[in-house]
């Protein structure tokens, strides 16, 4: 029996939103200082939300003043038709219902923002330069999902994958390590991915304790055992033919070691990897692509599903090593490029490979290839070498434009920081990517406008309720995929479904 | 009639049986009183008089934070709002006589709620002592466990839940017919996610009381406790499908403390709360009423109970030398007061264990006396003493500061980021992360974990002092705190790595294979790991590069005694030529030879040998280099 969708919120998130809601109830609307000096500078808030283009349907972005001493702002919203002032010590809270007025009537346009900060010691209210929310005519995905994760090392305890409102902060979970996980068989999970958007054929993986692979097909759960005898590991980085009752998997034999000094901590580094390919109703697993020497890993389709994107590093290992201990010690030799295959619907077979982005020829190392809807662009991560670039702050997203072959980086939504897992919307004019821009440790998601002539926008953080959220969180997002409804399975009936023997692939 | 009696009796009885029975009448009546002031002198005695270390130590293995998501995460799991409120008041042992004074003021409410929930009167009040003698149990029992708990505030949730469970038995007892049953639905229905097992115990006494004597209602004697079970039967199966942390087969115990780690289960740390459940189960059963009849048996049966209490509550306090030394060091070592640090060192009776004798060496670095002195203490290597199968890990009771403190900001960061992860973050990790970003040079890192420290109770003037250095960090530098860990970093060169879970072993490896000329300090800590790894072959080009770095200095006595002995060992013609102290060296180490040699010459064991001569050469590299075995890292 299917549990209906709205029992399954924390209750202590149920709490918070009545809070929140008693506390929106009160919020009032404060005038704006007569006495002020003014800056020509922008304002320094938190998230940093100045100038930033929204989609119509996301939630209030509030923030607060960042800079150190200021115990009170003001900001002046004005919009076509409208004007509203908010202000609460430090932050800037609008309600959900202005919100949504204040986009719905600047659509297509802008809101414009002046901020007065007031500092303590001064004693004096400053107004800043104005900034615009510039919003857009294209509406975002309604959900993302994420997986929620302690920035750990090797250790793990509750990990959730959980899927966000974005025009709410609405919050819930998809599924809980913890419905399951006890002291001594505890369960990762990772790898959620879906297919065309949509969450009635989905997948993640589970991992050690009742390990399996949990594919939804038709929105019915079944775990499924996708390790067999010719494959290195059990299916790792997924991605669902757009169409197609297939699933498209990385294997790897993955291992980390750690950094004495660097700032970047760790490093994790594939010793094997290949690719293989699940029909989700034959129950087969077949191999794409198991080259000795070459680590294949992170496959994607394209919309249409006749092309296959995946990365992959050339690599000659040195015999008179462990494979594993060869990776250690040549880590930064481990250089990924892009290439692709065609793929034949009808025959399920692959055609060989082309090489579309040479990250090595350059000496750098590009991963997480992902084609935006139209088709035209190909978004990817790039460092200085290996595959997992959230933990190199070198790592940047750029951009191949595959009508031009022009390749370049996405210098709006880049930081200093790590950029890495990132997910085109469905209407390919928004992307979400994982960045660690905030503080260097903390991976945190980032929304970005694309516009049709191929420019991204300055990214801006995923909108929470308190601004001061991020600061006070000490969990990472990561995997960020959007969806265009919410996974309407609730995480009890995956658990049960977990709890099942797993449905053993065949080999093709 | 009954006068008449009383005058018959008084006339049969001599005076002195009298006065007996009288006083023993007034001794069981204030019985109640007698037995709360007495348990409240016991548990300030055990708890500030012989834990006041382990009380600081359980608020720094402890947070609480003011602010929404922490309320949000505490409160995810049935049970939740009183561990975060067991969270805020466990903040209050950073003055252990402050917390304690809490804690028994929260069990003597307990006490009270007690005697009137089951009408407790005369001797029989000293039943309501079990419970509390149990919760004093259960926070001095823990042992190695506080460093593997992760149930958060456990040391006073528990105590509250137990407080609300007997208040909502107190209050049932309070209400007739329809109302009670109104209660009892309400109880274990929206009791469950406040209070997780707790409720359904609540619940289950009060369906045995109603079906007790106690209840006088002859028709709901059964209607209620066949409800209540149905209840206790169907309320968490509903609720589970509203939490999304729990597991099924969890949901009628979760909230009960278990203690389970990878390899161990403690029944004895759980033991306290079996004795509470079996007791408040079994008291509305026993309708235990005042007869009128005092005496003397009685009242021995009432102090026996106490003392019997204390005696059981001696028996658990896991009053482990190493144990509570070990935190004392570690407080000494987090504040910078090396002398105390060795002075803890110095008084240790038997084996320490190796965090001891690491922190030890911490200190002898801040001193820079780890050649003078470091052999001076016993360098041996108990493994932690506990009572059950629990294997103590150094990652999780001292690893984050001592890489911190020996410059491995990374693998610092790391064991305390781990440590959170497994057993939710501490206001320790929270210290150590701070400072490693701080000295990593990752300064908006190191702003959150100050914000969250700032968020605690007691520890916003070391996030002052950490805020400080993140508004001006050309001062740390200055910090006479960061000075050893700054230089032993800033000469370390980046490499891949792992530990493997052993700090120690790693650090072993790590230093005794490094060189370094450009820091005598990380030069020493070279020689110091080199000579701790017994190997004569990494000794001596770290002992050259000593000298050569030391030139005109005195060579510390414990060099010297290295040298010597593998000089002699080897039969090296060079040490020939060194200038040995020859009183402390020369003519001592061959009255050290001849001494142990006559004794194994009498047909001693080498570890008897050791034991013998140990009071006489227990300072020196040399006792150590051969009877010092059997050092147990973990």
């Amino acid at each position: 029996m299917k549990t209906p969708y709205y029992i399954y919120s924390d209750w202590s998130r149920y709490f918070c939103f009545c809070i929140i809601l008693v506390l929106t109830g009160c919020q009032h609307h404060p005038s704006v200082p007569t006495e002020f000096a003014d800056t020509d500078s922008l304002p320094h808030i938190y998230p940093d939300y100045t100038d930033v283009t929204i989609p119509a349907n996301i939630a209030p972005l509030n923030f607060m003043a960042a800079d150190k001493g200021t115990d009170a702002c003001v900001a002046h919203f004005t919009w076509p038709g409208g004007e509203a002032v908010y202000g609460q010590d430090n932050k800037i809270i609008i309600p959900a219902g202005e919100w949504r007025d204040m986009l719905a009537a600047a659509r297509g346009g802008s809101v414009s923002i002046v901020l007065y900060t007031h500092c303590e010691d001064a004693g004096k209210w400053t107004r800043h330069r104005p900034f615009r929310f510039h919003v857009s005519e294209d509406e975002i995905d309604p959900y993302v999902s994420y997986r929620l994760i302690s920035p750990s090392y090797v250790g793990y305890e509750m990990l959730g994958i959980y899927q966000r409102d974005l025009t709410s902060f609405d919050e819930r979970t998809i599924y809980n390590n913890m419905l399951v996980s006890g002291e001594r068989d505890g369960q990762c999970i990772n790898c959620h991915s879906y297919q065309n958007y949509g969450t009635r054929n989905m997948q993640f993986h589970m991992r050690q304790s009742l390990g399996g692979t949990m594919i939804v097909k038709d929105g019915v759960p079944k775990k499924v055992n996708l390790k067999t005898d010719r494959t290195i590991s059990a299916g790792v980085y997924p991605a669902w033919h757009p169409t197609l009752p297939l699933v498209a998997y990385s294997t790897n034999l993955t291992g980390q070691s750690f950094h004495t000094k660097d700032v970047a901590k760790i490093e994790v580094q594939d010793s094997e990897s290949d690719l293989i390919l699940y029909d989700v109703e034959a129950n087969t697993v077949s191999t794409i692509s198991a080259v000795g020497n070459e680590l294949e890993v992170y496959p994607a389709w394209n919309p249409d599903g006749d092309t296959l994107y995946y990365a992959s590093a050339h690599f000659v290992f040195n015999d008179s090593l462990e494979k594993d201990f060869d990776a250690i010690n040549r880590y930064q030799e481990m250089k990924y490029d892009i290439y692709c295959r065609p793929f034949d619907r009808t025959t399920k077979r692959f055609g060989e490979p082309d090489t579309v982005f040479s990250a090595s020829a350059v000496g750098q190392s590009a991963t997480l290839p992902r084609i935006s809807p139209c088709g035209r662009y190909l978004l990817f991560a790039m460092g200085g070498w290996g595959c997992f670039h959230i933990w190199h702050p070198d790592a940047d997203l750029y951009l191949t434009d595959l009508y031009t072959g022009e390749t370049r980086p996405l210098e709006q939504v880049n930081s200093p920081q790590a950029e890495s897992y990132h997910s085109w919307s469905s209407n390919g004019r928004w992307i979400v990517l994982s960045s660690r821009r905030d503080d260097g440790n903390y991976t945190r998601l980032y929304l970005a406008y694309f516009d049709r002539q191929g420019h991204a926008h300055k990214a801006f953080a995923l909108p929470q309720h308190s601004p001061e959220f991020y600061h006070q969180f000490l969990r990472s997002y990561n995997v960020p995929e959007f969806m265009v409804e919410p996974v309407r399975i609730s995480p009890q009936e995956f658990a049960a479904a977990a709890r099942r023997e797993p449905v053993q692939a065949k080999d093709e | 009639m009954k006068q008449k009696n009383r005058q018959q009796n008084q006339a049969a009885s001599p005076k002195g049986l009298v006065r007996t029975q009288a006083f023993s009448r007034q001794l069981l009546q204030a019985m109640p009183w007698l037995g709360g002031v007495f348990f409240t002198l016991f548990a300030a005695v055990v708890l500030v008089g012989m834990n006041s270390d382990y009380l600081f130590t359980v608020q720094e293995r402890s947070l609480f934070l003011d602010n929404p998501i922490f309320f949000q995460e505490q409160t995810a799991v049935p049970g939740g709002i009183f561990h975060w409120a067991g969270c805020y008041l466990t903040q209050f042992f950073y003055y252990p006589a402050l917390g304690s004074a809490l804690l028994i003021l929260l069990w003597l409410g307990a006490y009270v709620v007690m005697l009137k929930a089951f009408h407790l009167r005369g001797g029989w009040s000293v039943l309501a002592l079990i419970p509390l003698f149990a919760l004093l149990c259960s926070i001095v029992d823990l042992g190695y466990w506080l460093y593997n708990i992760k149930i958060q505030g456990y040391w006073f949730s528990e105590s509250l839940l137990f407080l609300a469970m007997m208040s909502g038995v107190w209050v049932s007892r309070k209400m007739h017919g329809r109302w009670r049953l109104l209660f009892l639905v309400v109880w274990i229905a929206a009791g469950y996610p406040l209070m997780g097992w707790y409720a359904l115990m609540g619940g289950a006494v009060m369906a045995i009381a109603y079906a007790s004597r106690l209840c006088e209602e002859q028709n709901e004697r059964w209607l209620l406790p066949l409800l209540g079970g149905l209840l206790i039967v169907a309320v968490p199966l509903l609720w589970y499908y509203y939490f999304n942390q729990m597991r099924l087969e969890d949901a009628w115990v979760y909230g009960f403390p278990m203690f389970r780690a990878e390899k161990a289960t403690s029944l004895i740390s759980s033991a306290p709360f079996f004795v509470i459940a079996v007791f408040v189960l079994l008291l509305p059963v026993l309708n235990l009423k005042e007869d009128g009849r005092y005496s003397l048996p009685a009242l021995l049966l009432s102090f026996g109970g106490i003392a019997a209490g204390c005696l059981l509550t001696l028996w658990a306090n896991f009053d482990d030398y190493n144990y509570h030394a070990e935190m004392r060091m570690y407080r000494h070592v987090a504040e910078g007061e090396w002398g105390k640090v060795l002075d803890e060192a110095a008084a240790i009776p038997d084996r320490p264990t190796r965090q001891m004798v690491i922190l030890k060496n911490i200190a002898l670095m801040h001193t820079g006396e780890l050649g003078k002195r470091a052999w001076h203490f016993d360098n041996g290597g108990r493994l932690p003493h506990t009572r059950d199968d629990l294997k103590v890990h150094m990652v999780q009771t001292g690893t984050p500061m001592i890489y911190y403190q020996y410059g491995k900001f990374n693998f610092a960061t790391r064991w305390a980021i781990e440590n959170g992860v497994e057993f939710g973050f501490k206001v320790n990790d929270l210290k150590i992360l701070a400072r490693c970003a701080l000295l990593n040079g990752e300064m908006e890192v190191a702003d959150k974990y100050i914000t969250l420290l700032e968020q605690t109770t007691f520890h916003t003037r070391e996030a002052a002092m950490l805020r400080e250095l993140y508004r001006y960090p050309e001062r740390i530098a200055e910090e006479e705190e960061f000075k050893i860990p700054i230089e032993l970093n800033h000469h370390d060169t980046n490499m891949l790595d792992s530990d493997n879970g052993l700090c120690e072993i790693y650090l072993l490896h790590n230093f005794s294979n490094t060189m370094n000329i450009d820091s005598k300090l990380l030069q020493e800590v070279t020689l110091n790991y080199a000579m701790i790894s017994k190997d004569i072959q990494l000794f001596w080009p770290r002992f050259f590069q000593y000298a050569t770095l030391h030139k005109g200095e005195q060579m510390p006595i414990h060099y010297q005694e290295a040298a010597y002995l593998y000089g002699t060992l080897e039969k090296s013609s060079f040490i020939n030529g060194m200038p040995f102290d020859r009183k402390q060296i020369e003519i001592r180490y061959l009255y050290f030879q001849n001494t142990v040699q006559g004794h194994l010459r009498r047909g001693l064991s080498e570890q008897q040998v050791g034991e013998l001569v140990r009071a006489e050469f227990g300072d020196t590299f040399w006792w150590f280099y051969f009877f010092c075995n059997n050092v147990n890292s973990y």
